[in-house]
């Protein structure tokens, strides 16, 4: 029992410990809904307003991007990277200098935008899409260590997971493999449905719990089912490894897969789709076995013709 | 049997059968949708002058003659077994073509209140007849395997156009859209109806095959057919309820400016473009359920989503006023939407027999979709007219799908085994 106690504690860690493979480490961003706010240092991260009004004073700055959507932005000081803004307005001081770029497209800009901006200004429908930036460019050494990491601490979570959930990890394995249409379907409707609830539940603070829990459901689906993807691969693709050598098998499965699935997202436009693809399949199976607990039996027409 | 096995045989009659369903389908619900719908409110309202009351009545004795005129003639061709005369259905659906064409071409000469409810009979008319002819033919034309699949593709057909192509909605756009489909509707289906070619032949006797015949939920017992006769009550009134859920709260954000112009009413395409993919997705998801999860568990997502979708707009309401909204609240809603019309296509087919289908269809669209929907915009309208304000109206469509959602789940443990006749 206790030994059991230890195997499931070390599982959690290594789950926990999953969010420090965060493609970027420490991240920041502030957002601003309402109120007057004035920035008069160095400030680090991505600024976004939604709405109420914004200083950055004159020796003041923003490492980071600025989106404005609606309220308004006065800039006295310095904004690094680039700023987009899309409603409100935007008031460029004297002192004003953007770094990057300015997308300005919508809302009212006031001030001389060709001085202080630095980079080019691309205005109504030649704006770029607002994106977030990273705060740090990763080098390949750092990607390579984090996919690496990434792939060990799921592969040991899955030789932690596998071992009292066997059954479990087989059912939604067999699921994805058998059914992968309605698995697809299921899952994203898990996806927007669940993501709107959870969403919704934390907008009501009271709910910020249960909407926490509801995160956490769903990441564990999410790599649930990419665990036992991993397994069922592994399985057809060395059978008798998998009965030789089952813990190395299966920390090998997981390991290589998800080091694959690391690699793949790198591809632009199909990397991320690919991933979220196996993501929405993964989560579709585990809810339609309910967590592995019954085998999915697509409701059969009565009259088998 | 399905598509792919009879690809494989390169069985073609039976595969221009799909086209044919699904293209006389997708048109059909395409103009209910559009014109019936959203068109002729306009008129009344614009052209005719009427008041909100006016066009209620108006819209109440439509959705009644059809409702009465369905369940007439889904009884009569039960009666005199249409069900074996596969052409014969291809005439009635040419003549309720031919009837909307000579309908929609004379909308701009009525000018008089009378003469718009000569042409709601005349119109209603086409609709009844329409409803139990069109939706008998499943049983002649889709497997039973395919149906769910059929149905998703009807939906997301009809919902695309009506999203992308709905630039406005007045009537004189939908009527101009309309003339043209519905001629080339009047001379296909009217060529089918009266040439004789071995492919109609073939057609006209798949209903024989069980595989095409009898339903999903028509259970058969040592060559006995077991009816699911409280099946078809549940349903009928799960449906009512769904449509009555919809349209209640629809209806009323239809008149907010601020809730339409961001998303079902954009200017931009790239908006209707989006909810119209949404629609898509959310008509294979459900053709990809409804053929393989039992139906109750469909009833639950699509009472569950619209309980969420009402809860997001009235959050929204209360927050941030009647002003624009994020896509994320017609995403959802199209999604609901989506999934219960797939349901609505392919479930009363599956409960019929060829003998039954046409009652049953009858049954269910008059009782559940014309009913529900004419006690839902009377209501709408009632609530508007006394100055309900449209927070509190939201919420009361949200109380209704909880409701309905927690007393489907209540029901589930009180489930009690198909009647056997």
């Amino acid at each position: 029992m206790k030994r059991k106690q230890i195997i499931l504690v070390i599982s959690l860690l290594l789950a926990v410990m999953l969010s420090g493979c965060g493609s970027n480490g420490m991240y920041r961003i502030i957002f601003v809904t309402e109120g007057e706010h004035t920035i008069s240092n160095i400030s680090s991260g991505e600024l976004i307003i939604l709405g109420g009004t914004v200083t950055i004073d004159e020796n003041a700055a923003l490492d980071g991007s600025a989106h404005l959507v609606s309220g308004m932005l006065t800039l006295e000081g310095t904004i690094h990277e680039d700023v987009s803004a899309l409603g409100g307005t935007l008031q460029l001081g004297d002192h004003a200098a953007i770094e990057g770029i300015l997308n300005h497209g919508g809302g009212k800009l006031e001030g001389n935008a060709v001085e202080n901006v630095a980079a080019k200004v691309n205005t109504g429908t030649g704006i770029q899409i607002p994106e977030l930036t990273s705060p740090q460019r990763e080098t390949a050494f750092l990607q390579l260590s984090r996919f690496i990491i990434n792939a060990a601490l799921l592969g040991l979570l899955a030789l932690g997971v596998n071992r009292y959930l066997t059954r479990q990890m087989a059912l939604i394995g067999e699921t994805i493999f058998q059914h992968v249409w309605v698995s697809v379907s299921m899952g994203v409707l898990v996806g927007i449905v669940g993501l709107s609830l959870v969403v919704l539940m934390a907008y009501t603070i009271l709910l910020i719990p249960v909407a926490m829990f509801g995160f956490f459901v769903f990441a564990l689906s999410i790599i649930f089912g990419w665990i036992s993807f991993a397994i069922f691969v592994g399985q057809r693709a060395a059978p008798e490894f998998s009965s030789t050598k089952p813990k190395l098998f299966i920390f090998s499965s997981v390991f290589l897969t998800i080091l694959g699935m690391n690699f793949i997202s790198l591809i632009p436009i199909v990397g991320p789709i690919t991933n979220i693809l196996f993501g929405v399949i993964g989560m579709g199976a585990v809810f339609l076995t309910r967590f592995g607990m019954r085998r999915f039996v697509p409701e059969t027409i009565f009259n088998q013709y | 049997m399905n598509f792919r096995e009879l690809f494989q045989q390169r069985n073609w009659p039976a595969i221009f059968g799909y086209f044919l369903f699904i293209g006389m389908m997708a048109a059909g619900y395409y103009y209910n949708l559009t014109f019936v719908q959203l068109g002729l409110e306009d008129f009344t309202s614009r052209q005719l002058g009427l008041h909100a009351a006016d066009t209620a009545q108006n819209m109440a004795l439509l959705a009644i003659c059809t409702c009465l005129i369905a369940l007439a003639s889904g009884w009569w061709m039960a009666k005199n077994d249409l069900h074996r005369k596969f052409q014969y259905k291809l005439k009635i659906s040419f003549g309720v073509i031919l009837t909307q064409l000579v309908l929609t071409y004379a909308i701009p000469f009525v000018h008089s209140e009378i003469w718009f409810t000569c042409w709601l009979i005349l119109a209603s008319a086409a609709l009844g007849v329409g409803v139990p002819t069109m939706f008998s033919m499943t049983a002649d034309l889709i497997p039973v395997r395919d149906r769910g699949y059929a149905a998703a593709l009807v939906t997301a057909s009809s919902y695309f156009a009506a999203a992308v192509f709905s630039k406005e909605w007045t009537v004189e756009f939908f009527r101009q859209q309309f003339l043209w489909i519905l001629l080339a509707g009047a001379i296909g289906v009217g060529t089918l109806a009266f040439i004789k070619h071995p492919w109609i032949e073939a057609l006209a006797s798949q209903h024989l095959d069980p595989a095409f015949g009898i339903g999903r939920f028509v259970r058969t017992r040592s060559g006995q057919v077991i009816r699911p006769s409280r099946r078809v009550r549940a349903l009928v009134l799960a449906m009512f309820l769904i449509y009555f859920v919809d349209s209640l709260g629809f209806l009323r954000m239809l008149k907010v400016p601020g809730l339409m112009d961001s998303s079902w009413q954009s200017p931009l395409v790239a908006d209707r473009l989006f909810i119209a993919v949404v629609h898509v997705v959310g008509a294979l998801i459900g053709g990809v359920l409804y053929s393989t999860l039992n139906e109750r568990h469909l009833f639950y997502w699509i009472f569950g989503l619209f309980a969420l979708t009402h809860l997001q707009y009235s959050l929204h309401i209360r927050t941030m006023g009647e002003g624009e909204i994020t896509l994320a609240l017609p995403m959802l809603y199209a999604l609901a939407v989506s999934l219960y019309t797939v349901v609505n296509f392919a479930i009363w087919a599956d409960l019929s027999t060829p003998e039954t289908i046409s009652i049953n269809a009858a049954l269910g669209v008059a009782l559940s979709a014309w009913t529900a929907t004419f006690l839902s915009t009377g209501l709408a309208i009632c609530w508007q007219e006394q100055g309900m304000p449209l927070e509190r109206h939201i919420q009361i469509v949200d109380a209704v799908a909880m409701i309905a959602f927690i007393g489907l789940i209540v029901m589930a443990f009180f489930r009690k085994g198909v009647k056997t006749q």
